[in-house]
């Protein structure tokens, strides 16, 4: 297998557990906000999880995805530095965030990323 | 030379972010890797691998990133080898604390794979 083929077979097996990934995010943030008396572990449980979706996204390419869930792991950070249940303002904020990004992984594609395809051995 | 940079101990959790800097650092950058999954796995492997520089992700499950930078610094073997952090948390608090504690340089995650050795190298030749 070349490199490139490397590279893209990992652009595809990332794609491919987003799925997973965001029902994981969407069950235990439903509980967060579902159960204002542990809404700091089950939040902490998501910012965790946002948190690789964020970093791999973007390290594989994929700035949109990585962008919005960057937005709403900073949005969960200020919630739990707040130390309490967000408010209903808040926590539709949060709803819209997680919105986005669940909507952004649903259409993010092996070949949205720049370095799908790319021939290494013409770099460097 | 003594100040080749050849040898690279990288410490990554995450697959797909460990399997893709693998690409950048051994086929774009040519460097010699060792990769640990965690912090505890650094600590027992770098000492005999000898890397002239060591690649520390900061967010870790267990031993982050942190400790395991004060554990590798307690080892006389690794006591002067620039270590850079990977983090997404580069901000300038974040940047001071780990300038403080020691290292090398630090590299914000998410990276570009294509600039990533370049990165590194970059923050080789300042130290050199």
């Amino acid at each position: 297998m070349s490199v490139g083929q490397q590279l893209q077979a990992i652009l595809e097996r990332h794609c491919a557990s987003l799925p997973d990934e965001i029902t994981s995010v969407s069950t235990k943030f439903a509980e967060a906000i579902l159960t204002p008396a542990h809404f700091g572990d089950r939040a902490r449980e998501v910012t965790e999880i946002v948190h690789r979706i964020n970093g791999s996204s973007g390290s594989l390419g994929f700035r949109t995805l990585s962008s919005a869930a960057d937005k709403f792991e900073n949005a969960l950070n200020d919630s739990l530095a707040a130390g309490a249940c967000p408010d209903e303002a808040e926590i539709r904020r949060l709803r819209s965030l997680f919105s986005e990004m669940q909507k952004l992984s649903q259409q993010t594609q092996p070949t949205d990323s720049h370095l799908y395809g790319i021939d290494l051995s013409q770099v460097g | 030379m003594a100040n080749d940079l050849n040898r690279i101990t990288y410490v990554e959790d995450e697959p797909d972010i460990r399997e893709v800097a693998q690409i950048a650092l051994e086929t774009l950058g040519g460097f010699t890797l060792d990769i640990c999954v965690n912090g505890m796995e650094a600590v027992e492997k770098a000492p005999s691998f000898e890397p002239d520089l060591i690649l520390l992700d900061v967010m870790m499950p267990g031993m982050d990133g942190i400790e395991t930078f004060q554990k590798l610094r307690s080892n006389p073997k690794l006591a002067k080898t620039p270590i850079i952090f990977m983090t997404a948390k580069a901000h300038t608090e974040e940047l001071e604390r780990y300038s403080a504690l020691g290292c090398a340089g630090v590299i914000s995650k998410p990276f570009d794979p294509m600039t990533l050795s370049d990165k590194i190298r970059g923050i080789w030749d300042h130290q050199h």
